[in-house]
């Protein structure tokens, strides 16, 4: 069962992601929702890292009132939690979780080509090499936040875990 | 202090490698002469409110030919108003076209050549009809 302290937790941390998110909007693509849903994969379980990225998803897709991308949206990020609960618990390497935003960003761009292919009916290859400068940019903004951010921001959530 | 100095190495080798690819990515977009494109502008009551052929130079992008022939408004990246016909961003925006096709740039980078039809559509969000 969750908790209220939980709930408010999530609802915090989910609100997090997308005020930062939006904050960047004037920079296109770059961002650190990579790097927050991994810390939060990392600190919390997977339950609470799912509820968390559902929430996001479900503030992002409003925003835009645009739910046919929610679907794809919601798997590209739940890879995420997931992976990082399951197959890779126990990488804690700020070097190779960097590596693995990479991974994880070409999958949710992956994610967003598919969903584009099949609601706009554009080419696959087409679709893929139009946003390929974006996705480097994305790429880099990824890698480059998880370098210099994962570890200190990990400690911090994992301080405020234990007052709470 | 080794681990920021790999940091630091890491953080400049992704930098330059970004900076390549956006270098290579804009080359590759950029126009190689000069001609027509028509441009065709529908607004939210499905009337076409501007049907004009105008003429580009070598390496003008369609924000600067837009600027050079109509008034427009842009809000980050996106173009918002072109003439009388505004969308907020939000509930409506301004679709374009490409040849018949949904253009997969914004006017900063969407890549055009002589006899391109570029058309602006005063569209719903989340409406994917096709309004040919």
């Amino acid at each position: 069962m969750i908790r209220i302290k939980d709930v408010a937790q999530i609802a915090i941390l989910a609100v997090i992601i997308f005020g930062i998110e939006a904050a960047l909007m004037f920079l296109p693509n770059v961002q650190v929702t990579v790097l927050l849903i991994v810390v939060y994969s990392k600190v919390f379980n997977l339950k609470k890292s799912i509820l968390i990225v559902t929430i996001y998803t479900i503030l992002d897709n409003l925003l835009f009132l645009n739910i046919y991308y929610l679907p794809f949206m919601l798997v590209g990020w739940l890879v995420i939690p997931v992976s990082l609960n399951t197959v890779f618990k126990k990488v804690n390497n700020v070097y190779i979780l960097a590596t693995l935003s990479i991974f994880y960003v070409l999958f949710y761009s992956l994610m967003y080509v598919v969903a584009d292919v099949i609601i706009l009916k554009i080419g696959f290859l087409e679709r893929m090499l139009s946003d390929s400068i974006f996705v480097m940019i994305f790429i880099v903004s990824s890698f480059v936040s998880i370098l210099w951010l994962y570890e200190p921001l990990k400690k911090l959530l994992l301080k405020l875990e234990e007052k709470l | 202090m080794k681990k920021n100095i790999i940091k630091i190495l890491l953080t400049i080798i992704s930098l330059v490698i970004l900076f390549f690819v956006i270098r290579f990515l804009d080359n590759y977009h950029k126009l190689e002469d000069s001609g027509t494109i028509q441009v065709i502008v529908i607004d939210e009551n499905d009337n076409t409110v501007i049907d004009e052929e105008v003429s580009y130079t070598k390496g003008q992008s369609l924000k600067e030919l837009f600027e050079a022939n109509f008034d427009i408004e842009e809000r980050n990246g996106f173009l918002v108003r072109i003439n009388d016909v505004y969308a907020d961003g939000k509930e409506y925006f301004l679709k374009i076209y490409l040849n018949n096709k949904p253009a997969l740039y914004g006017i900063n980078q969407l890549k055009y050549k002589n006899g391109d039809v570029i058309m602006i559509v005063h569209t719903k969000v989340g409406d994917y009809r096709d309004p040919h």
